[in-house]
């Protein structure tokens, strides 16, 4: 599943790291998720979206 | 699973390294044990073989701290999903794998007995049998993991 997580962590000039401790994972999911090796959990979906105050669907994008 | 808890541990660890550390546990514990049984139990050959599985020991202490061991080892409610996606396909192979080796060696002791090939009898060689499942049920998920894992699952990365 494809993703803007790259681009919106880069606009808020947030680290793997950073974004890994705002959501409580490890930095490797975070990257995981970026780069489309692990598709999100629901849970964790819905926490990405209210981080960056968006709807799910503005993040990611299943029909890639 | 284990997993060796302290203020230091969950390391990052180059794949290379996690994946020749973990291998030479594996590989060395058995050639150790072995050597005295296949060389007659000559002094010189215990020796050999008491360094390989002083070696074998060294390498899982090396891995103990590390985020690779942490993965497989840790409690599944400190683990995040995408850890516990790892764990979860690293520790299946290791079930097949595992059930493997315990079917070979159900049939090795079963045609051993006949054929009359070694087999463990004394207190020291089932000793050292128990000393290798444990070695192989620390080590083989870590293994596994290091060679189904990406370098960025182990390491530092931005």
């Amino acid at each position: 599943m494809r993703n803007r997580l790259r681009v919106l962590r880069a606009e808020r000039e947030w680290s793997q790291a950073d974004l890994a401790e705002r959501l409580e994972v490890s930095r490797q999911a975070v990257n995981a998720v970026e780069t489309g090796k692990h598709d999100p959990s629901l849970s964790l979906t819905f926490k990405i979206a209210r981080l960056f105050g968006l709807r799910i669907e503005e993040i990611f994008d299943d029909e890639a | 699973m284990f997993y060796y808890r302290s203020p230091g541990a969950d390391q990052p660890i180059t794949l290379q390294r996690a994946r020749l550390t973990t291998g030479l546990a594996l590989v060395l514990y058995p050639v150790g044990a072995l050597l005295p049984v296949v060389a007659g139990s000559i002094t010189a050959a215990r020796l050999i073989g008491l360094c390989l599985i002083a070696i074998a020991f060294a390498c899982a202490l090396l891995m103990g701290k590390t985020t690779l061991q942490r993965i497989v080892g840790e409690e599944a409610s400190r683990l995040d999903e995408y850890e516990l996606k790892l764990r979860a396909r690293a520790t299946s192979m290791v079930y097949q794998i595992l059930s493997a080796l315990v079917l070979a060696g159900v049939f090795y002791l079963a045609v051993a007995t006949d054929a009359g090939w070694w087999y463990p009898k004394s207190y020291e060689e089932f000793n050292g049998l128990f000393w290798g499942i444990f070695l192989y049920c620390f080590m083989l998920p870590g293994f596994i993991l290091a060679w189904q894992a990406e370098a960025t699952d182990l390491g530092p990365q931005d």
